[in-house]
């Protein structure tokens, strides 16, 4: 029998946590990464994805689609992550590896490495909603129609608040 | 899209990449972990750094989630009764009966199954909480009459004091019962369980420290395989693999063997890992997974050429396990999914255990049912001599003995918690369903199984039950044939003692209203337990009479300990958090009391660290030997423009004349975390898991050398 994703998703319908888990798998570096820009560190980049993932876990009979699974998985974690950095402001988790940048500057990477912490700062300082759009767009790789039913946003939206978000971080090229 | 829009979507993508190459997937998110964490999302055991503890009120609104679910299968607004749903609708089993063939056992689980089936599909309801309702706590302790024994190994451990060569080792509970981990010290190698692979690390000269050996136990899919070709270390086990499947034109693999624990003795690796295996019904068209624990034991005295001595493998997620001598003592929970196909039932009725490639069914007469516990999931132990040429592990199931777990030298515990809820809830569906707030209390009782392990024997022998539940594995301990166990009762604290028989003998209880325990630690006649709301009492309890227990002393401060470590017999350290009347801040606070008095226990001293982190796992606490010093993990904050970050490093300290005195900060600040210290003479090793490990000269901090593990 074919194992294709559709099956997993019925299979992890029916409660089979590892069907489900093999699914994630497909893209759980992509879920990661949204998570940590979005929050900023990794600490609490683990715990949103935990927990998007068992609350999908608990809802997946809610999930018409097979084929949805993975951009209904990003709404959840984007929700997940609104949540975390709600209640974090007041307990300020440590980020991961920000402190690394000068220190690596042996390594053959290290400008690199800096270079890549820069940008993650300035997407750290979009708004949330601008965060969200643009971390969907690059790390999910939706286009402006998608994230507009991700986000129950009208599409025409999307786009120009994605545009706007994107020229902000265009300085940080130029 | 907009044409710039698209360039500068890809210049970010370019441009963050380097950064998402050092920061790979946090291996608590590998597919397989987070199949664990679904199952048991409370076992928790390597996510140290932030700190979740179960609480009842936890559970509740995991409980909650759970009902409306059903509620949302069935189509309908849900009104739930969870004693219905917990208790009322199970199989009411005779007690421990022997049981004489699989049909009974597969008749108990059919009978239920139909229940559930039938029952508004409580079905998946059984099968996911089943797992989470129980969390595990794994004790380990000296056994009954064995005080002996512990005494001769504490005087061969100082002998070994002497010695010229110290090098750090597990900081375990009780001596002689050997706990696993995820690193290893032998005095020359490291042994580094890192992404599903042993890595064996040549550790001396500290500045050319060596990967020597790998062994891989991840499916690895073939680029990998082709990158780690070039490396001239040897490498066994991994094989290439099928693709698990193709998916829009990519072909995926699968990371499933997931290394748990592994231990290190007489120059034999063992190694725990969670596995996959997948099993294809073409007749009703149904994929199965099975969560299997595999025992592999290694001859690691060539170290660069591991050679396998043999496996073994039993159904079931990994809960714990013990090494005492040479042998191994592993559990795992085996969850029964219901069907409503009878014949799928009572295949998956009975879990199977094997050596090597054997895989199958569980000998009848090595089941226990138990009584009026819901048969959802069974534990599963197996007990074996490793050293011997063939394996061959004597293996037992509870069926309804849930997951937690204690263990001694000749005995081993699995407790069990079962859950009430003293209220109904009702719950509309729709976009309240996740913020539900339930507010009813949950008590309950635990179940403690007991075993006995003889030569090669693992045989149950009897069942006893508290009120309440156990924090963490130092909440139980065993000594001069009483058991005892520290639990949060409702509202608040009790301690209580068994027999052998485990028959409740007597109670210390109302210690702390309204407070939950935070730490435990038990020393001979004495316990220690730790309880937080606001401010932190630290109660002296004496144990002398089984029969009549009672606190000593109470001591009031603010923060709490998570971890105690006895220093001598009059001495605590106190590993946690600080704070003051108000409750707790962001400082770590070491805290030191003197019991000697134990009606009157003082905090001797303390050592704040501002805007910090202390890893208070115990498996994380490291004792140096020759100056008993201590290592553990420690993380500082600090703040930035619009951001936070942090600095991870190993504090040590040392304790004199009542004084705890800071010693180095060893800090690399290249390496994104600090999982576990451990030293081979004046050479401090710094090891994060995922990434490095850093070796530091021991007296200035000084980094002497560094070895990849990603490599």
């Amino acid at each position: 029998m074919k194992n294709t994703v559709q099956q997993l998703v019925y299979e992890a319908k029916k409660g089979d946590s590892i069907a489900f888990s093999k699914v994630y798998a497909l893209f759980s570096n992509d879920l990661y990464r949204f998570a940590y820009y979005y929050l900023g560190n990794s600490y609490d980049a683990e715990d949103a994805v935990q927990d998007a993932l068992i609350q999908a876990f608990i809802h997946i009979s809610d999930l018409k689609k097979a084929a949805a699974f993975q951009s209904w998985m990003f709404k959840i974690l984007s929700n997940c992550c609104k949540t975390k950095l709600a209640n974090s402001s007041k307990n300020p988790a440590p980020l991961c590896i920000d402190e690394i940048a000068e220190l690596v500057a042996d390594d053959s990477n290290g400008e690199d490495i800096k270079l890549s912490l820069e940008l993650k700062d300035a997407i750290f300082r979009l708004s949330e909603e601008e965060r969200s759009i643009v971390l969907m767009s690059v790390i999910g790789g939706y286009k402006s129609f998608e994230i507009a039913k991700i986000l129950d946003c009208p599409p025409s939206t999307i786009r120009s608040k994605l545009s706007r978000s994107l020229a902000k971080l265009k300085a940080f090229f130029d | 899209m907009k044409k710039k829009n698209k360039k500068t979507i890809k210049d970010i993508k370019r441009t963050l990449k380097p950064l998402d190459d050092i920061n790979p997937l946090p291996e608590s998110l590998n597919a397989n972990k987070i199949a664990s964490l679904l199952e048991e999302h409370s076992n928790e055991k390597s996510n140290a750094k932030k700190i979740k503890r179960f609480t009842p009120k936890r559970l509740v609104s995991v409980a909650a989630a759970f009902a409306i679910l059903i509620g949302s299968i069935a189509g309908t607004a849900v009104y739930f009764d969870r004693n219905y749903a917990f208790h009322k609708d199970s199989v009411n089993i005779k007690t421990n009966i022997d049981v004489t063939s699989y049909k009974e056992v597969e008749d108990a689980i059919w009978d239920y199954a139909k229940k559930q089936t039938s029952n508004n599909r409580i079905r998946l309801f059984n099968s996911l909480f089943g797992s989470k309702s129980t969390r595990m706590n794994d004790v380990a302790d000296g056994a009954f009459g064995s005080d002996e024994v512990q005494e001769e190994r504490a005087a061969e451990q100082s002998s070994n004091d002497t010695q010229s060569q110290t090098h750090g080792e597990t900081n375990l509970q009780v001596e002689g019962v050997e706990e696993g981990d995820v690193i290893k010290n032998d005095g020359e190698h490291l042994y580094v369980a890192s992404n599903g692979v042993v890595k064996i690390v040549k550790a001396l000269p500290a500045d050319d420290m060596k990967v020597v050996s790998k062994i891989s136990f991840i499916n690895e899919n073939i680029e990998i395989k082709e990158s780690t070709t070039t490396n001239s270390s040897a490498e066994i086990g991994a094989e290439p693999a099928m693709p698990d499947f193709d998916y829009d034109g990519y072909k995926y693999y699968y990371n499933y063997n997931n290394i748990n624990d592994i231990y290190l003795t007489n120059k034999l690796l063992i190694v725990l890992t969670s596995n996959t295996k997948q099993i294809e019904n073409e007749e009703n068209n149904i994929t199965e997974h099975r969560n299997v624990t595999q025992t592999s034991v290694y001859d690691v005295s060539d170290v660069s050429n591991p050679k396998e001595i043999g496996t073994y493998s039993q159904d079931g997620y990994y809960v714990s396990s013990r090494l005492i001598d040479s042998r191994l003592v592993v559990l795992t929970n085996y969850n029964i999914l219901i069907y409503d196909d009878e014949a799928t039932m009572r295949q998956k009725a009975v879990p199977c255990v094997g050596v090597s490639e054997e895989f199958d069914r569980i000998a009848y007469d090595d089941i226990v049912m138990m009584e009026t516990t819901s048969p959802t999931s069974y534990l599963v132990a197996s007990y074996t001599d490793i050293t011997q040429s063939e394996m061959s592990p004597d293996y037992k199931a509870i069926l309804g003995g849930g997951t937690n777990v204690y263990s001694s030298k000749d005995a081993i515990y699995a407790a069990n918690m079962e859950y009430n809820y003293s209220t109904s809830v009702s719950r509309g569906i729709g976009d309240e369903v996740m913020t539900d707030s339930v507010s009813s209390s949950v008590d309950g009782y635990t179940n403690i199984f007991a075993f006995s392990l003889t030569e090669g024997k693992i045989e149950y022998k009897g069942t006893g039950k508290v009120p309440g539940f156990p924090l963490n594995q130092f909440s139980m301990d065993e000594y001069q044939g009483y058991f005892r166990i520290a639990v949060t009762e409702g509202n608040s604290n009790s301690v209580y003692i068994l027999d052998k028989d485990l028959n409740i003998t007597g109670s210390v209880k109302d210690m702390a209203e309204g407070e939950q325990i935070k730490s435990v630690r038990f020393m001979g006649n004495t316990g220690y337990v730790i309880t937080f709301e606001q401010i932190d009492p630290l109660f002296v309890i004496d144990l002398k009479n089984p029969n009549k227990p009672e606190v000593l002393g109470e001591l009031k401060i603010p923060g709490f300990s998570q971890y105690l470590h006895p220093i001598g017999n009059n001495l605590l350290l106190g590993l946690g958090v600080g704070g003051d009347e108000n409750g707790v801040d962001n400082s770590a606070k070491i805290s030191l009391f003197d019991v000697s008095d134990s009606k009157n226990p003082k905090e001797v001293d303390t050592f704040i660290i501002e805007g910090a982190n202390a890893n208070s796992m115990h498996k994380a606490f490291l004792t140096i030997k020759s100056d008993n010093s201590y290592v553990f993990p420690l993380y500082k904050w600090a703040q930035t423009d619009y951001s936070y970050s942090y600095l991870n490093g190993f504090q040590r300290i040392k304790v004199e004349d009542n004084k705890i005195v800071p010693l180095n900060f060893y800090a690399d600040l290249s390496t994104p975390d600090s999982t576990r210290a451990t030293y081979i003479n004046d050479v401090l090793y710094g090891i994060d898991i995922q990434n490095s490990i850093t070796a530091f000269n021991m007296e200035n901090g000084e980094i002497l050398g560094k070895v990849f593990l990603s490599a």
